[in-house]
């Protein structure tokens, strides 16, 4: 499949940087890359474009780089290059895009680095320490603790410090007041104690406890991270300039926003339309695959809808703007998806939820320990240290950890089963599902066309020759219905029409109704269909369905033994979604349902308290993908459908539903067991810290062995062969 | 004990070493495609030499 977007020169300037030493760059948001092999084949494809100075792909954002000296025509042949490799390549301004996570996630990882430098060095003087450094020596080595952990307390501790400042600025109480509280304490009594010469430090205990909350909150930034990509691509596509046609004929570029509504833009080969309108000219072929993830262009004819985000696969066309920025039906989505995944947000994650309870009951334990101590008389300043010792023991260190290791490690496990989680959250829910519902079209079916009826086996199999040499769905249909076919000779393709050829004196005609010069009635019903003209004889008819997916069946049983309430919900007439479900053994369907109706039925389950997985592939399933509690999506879906799901299955495997949910409850079960490993640990350590025999050695021991068992217990998660998917 | 006194330098100098290349690293964008830079080295493709450099045989 290849995805021409060969944009105008004009608009593709728009997005080109200059810089000092006049090479130019373009940045891209790719479409089609999975892996590695993706990665190389493209930028071997671009790189050896003469005047291309450098193509280079980030994996893990999906975005390319192209830099290059001379004419934008380099760039052109460059991008011509990759489409023809298989990629589509759509530009962007880096300016449009939110790059405040990125900065986010790389000042996580600049404080790591620091907290990890100062740690391991701060270890290395405590060791000697704690084996009974003393005089001189135990000065000098506490000092040399001092200077390094103090500032890089101060850099590294900053996200926590801040979020904390925050917290108690809206009177919320996180888990981030008791780590600074803790962290600032610690090292103030310590700095006092190295000054007066007096007793233990607890600079390492300090340190290391941030270095450990750090790898936590980094890994949970990353996992974030992924999910966001998605949303920018769509963003992406709404920022662009569009050619305006003047009233004296002129072309002028202006952004896709600005565009005054009854203006005519010329939609032209391969661009990808910036606004909504009808078109002026006869016809057109659209590729909609961004609204309906259908990949075969669609014909559309004078006076009909176009929509922002289609592309133009045939020849240059006008279209009138009927609207355009956030009027768009694609904005409109966008928004649509928007406040459905600000409905989602309300769910609290469960790391949220247990520091919620935990933070105060730290806070009270510190204050009763330090109050009781001063009622039994011992000494103000051994007081504080206690109330210090409590709260640094308690300091989750390993529940920090417990969370996202879990998931990292699960998401891992389901990316080798073709199974892409969006984020931790959505893991989280999936363990409590209680109903599943499914669309009909590209979920429970192939969405694929399958040759059904039509003609004699004589003239299928010469249509079969024929349609061998089409990528078209519905000639590849027709060319895989039968028998291997051997390729007939001389087929011309008439663009966007059909084929051609000669055989044996007869000319033959594999297309669309006009190509074969039929009329078709104006009631006749909307099944995807192909004509077949034989010389003179009268054409035929070829019609398609859309066959059940192989593992449908066992799929929906496999749902159902786990205890499930399995449903099906389409937008397709009632009768043929009631058929299809009754063949896969569901009883509950529904046809005839819009967006809004999905939304609705969804609703209704929340009220009543059930958790629903939702499962489909249309742009009409987008907005109740992103309303459902946990979205399920398919590779081959709409990118809008894309976007809002939680969960993207690659290997269009519905097996792979049940799985998932089992891998879910099994992550559910490894993050308690870490939860009350951190706890049983704390349950040890904090009666020991209030009495005072906590000493910084036996602390810094069992804090590393309570995070190493919930990292390994993680690590066991991630592991494990799944068979069957 | 007065070793100590050059080898805790040293020892923190080392460190400020591996600190300071990894801030380096970071700005210099090499942590920007964790994923694309593991599967980079799998890649033969630059073996190729450069056009106008022959390649060298084995030695």
């Amino acid at each position: 499949m290849t995805t021409a977007t060969a944009l105008p020169q004009d608009v593709l300037k728009t997005y080109v940087h200059t810089d000092k030493e006049g090479v130019q760059r373009l940045q891209f948001m790719v479409e089609g890359v999975h892996c590695a092999a993706c990665m190389a084949r493209i930028e071997a494809a671009m790189n050896p474009v003469e005047g291309v100075e450098q193509a280079r792909l980030n994996l893990s954002s999906k975005r390319l780089t192209l830099a290059w000296k001379g004419p934008v025509a380099v760039a052109e042949k460059a991008i011509a290059a990759a489409n023809k490799a298989g990629y589509g390549l759509t530009p962007y301004d880096p300016a449009t895009l939110e790059r405040k996570a990125d900065a986010e996630e790389r000042f996580l990882l600049k404080c790591l680095a620091v907290a990890g430098f100062a740690s391991m060095n701060v270890m290395l003087l405590s060791v000697s320490l704690w084996s009974g450094a003393e005089g001189e020596t135990k000065v000098l080595f506490q000092w040399i603790s001092a200077l390094i952990v103090l500032p890089a307390l101060a850099y590294a501790g900053r996200p926590y410090f801040r979020a904390a400042y925050n917290g108690i600025k809206h009177k919320r109480l996180g888990m981030e007041v008791p780590i600074s509280v803790a962290l600032v304490l610690t090292s103030a009594i310590s700095l006092y104690d190295t000054i007066v010469g007096y007793g233990e430090t607890y600079f390492e205990s300090a340190i290391m406890l941030l270095f450990f909350l750090l790898i936590g909150r980094y890994l949970e930034a990353r996992v974030k991270g992924k999910s966001r990509n998605a949303a920018e691509h769509l963003l992406g596509l709404q920022h662009t300039f569009v050619a305006v046609q003047g009233k004296d004929g002129n072309v002028t570029l202006m952004p896709s926003a600005e565009v005054p509504l009854g203006s005519l833009v010329l939609w032209r080969q391969g661009e990808r339309l910036g606004v909504d309108g009808t078109l002026e000219s006869e016809e057109a072929s659209a590729d909609t695959s961004v609204l309906t993830g259908e990949t075969l262009p669609r014909n559309v004819w004078r006076h009909e809808a176009v929509q922002a985000g289609l592309v133009n696969r045939g020849a240059s066309v006008t279209v009138k703007t009927t609207a355009v920025g956030q009027g768009t039906v694609l904005a409109e989505l966008a928004r649509l998806v928007d406040n459905a995944t600000t409905v989602k947000n309300a769910y609290t994650r469960l790391a949220d939820r247990i520091s919620r309870s935990y933070a105060p009951l730290v806070h009270t334990l510190a204050l009763g320990t330090f109050t009781v101590c001063m009622l039994l008389g011992i000494d103000g300043h051994e007081s504080v240290l206690r109330a210090a010792a409590v709260l640094i023991v308690t300091c989750p260190c390993a529940l920090a950890l417990a969370v996202p290791t879990v998931q990292v490690a699960l998401m891992g496990r389901t990316l080798r089963n073709g199974i892409i989680l969006k984020s931790g959250e959505a893991l989280e829910k999936l363990a409590t599902i209680t109903d599943v519902i499914l669309d009909k079209t590209g979920t429970l079916t192939l969405g694929k066309p399958r040759l059904v009826v039509g003609g004699t086996e004589a003239q299928r199999k010469l249509a079969a020759r024929m349609a061998i040499h089409s990528q078209h769905p519905l000639s590849v249909a027709i060319a895989h219905h039968g028998d291997v076919v051997t390729p007939l000779e001389g087929v011309e393709e008439v663009a966007g029409k059909g084929l051609k050829a000669v055989y044996k004196g007869e000319t033959l005609l594999l297309g669309s109704a006009k190509l074969c010069g039929v009329k078709e009635p104006k009631d006749m019903p909307d099944v995807p269909r192909v004509w077949f003209a034989q010389g003179e004889k009268a054409p035929v008819m070829f019609t398609f369905d859309d066959p059940l997916r192989a593992d449908a069946v066992a799929a929906v049983r496999a749902l159902q033994t786990m205890g499930l309430r399995v449903q099906v919900l389409s937008g397709d007439r009632t009768e043929t979604v009631q058929k299809v479900a009754a063949d896969v053994g569901i009883t509950e369907a529904e046809g005839e349902a819009t967006p809004q109706r999905k939304q609705a039925v969804l609703a209704d389950l929340a009220k009543d308290q059930r958790q629903v997985m939702m499962v489909g592939d249309g742009l009409n399933d987008a907005p109740s993908l992103a309303l459902a509690p946990v979205g399920v999506s398919f590779g081959q879906a709409s990118d809008l459908a894309k976007l809002s799901a939680d969960a993207i299955l690659q290997r269009e495997n519905l097996m792979a539903l049940p799985l998932l949910i089992r891998l879910a409850q099994k992550a559910r079960r490894a993050v308690w067991q870490n939860v009350w490993i951190s706890l049983a640990y704390n349950v040890v350590t904090i009666p020991m810290a209030m009495m005072g025999y906590i000493t910084p050695m036996y602390a810094a021991l069992a804090m590393s062995a309570s995070s190493l068992m919930v990292v390994g217990n993680a690590a066991l998660v991630g592991r494990g062969k799944d068979m069957g998917v | 004990m007065s070793v100590l006194v050059f080898l805790i330098p040293i020892a923190l100098f080392l460190g400020v070493l591996a600190l300071a290349a990894f801030l380096w690293a970071l700005k210099d964008g090499q942590f920007d495609d964790p994923d694309g830079a593991a599967a980079r080295i799998l890649n033969d493709d630059d073996l190729t030499p450069a056009p106008k450099t022959p390649a060298k045989k084995d030695s």
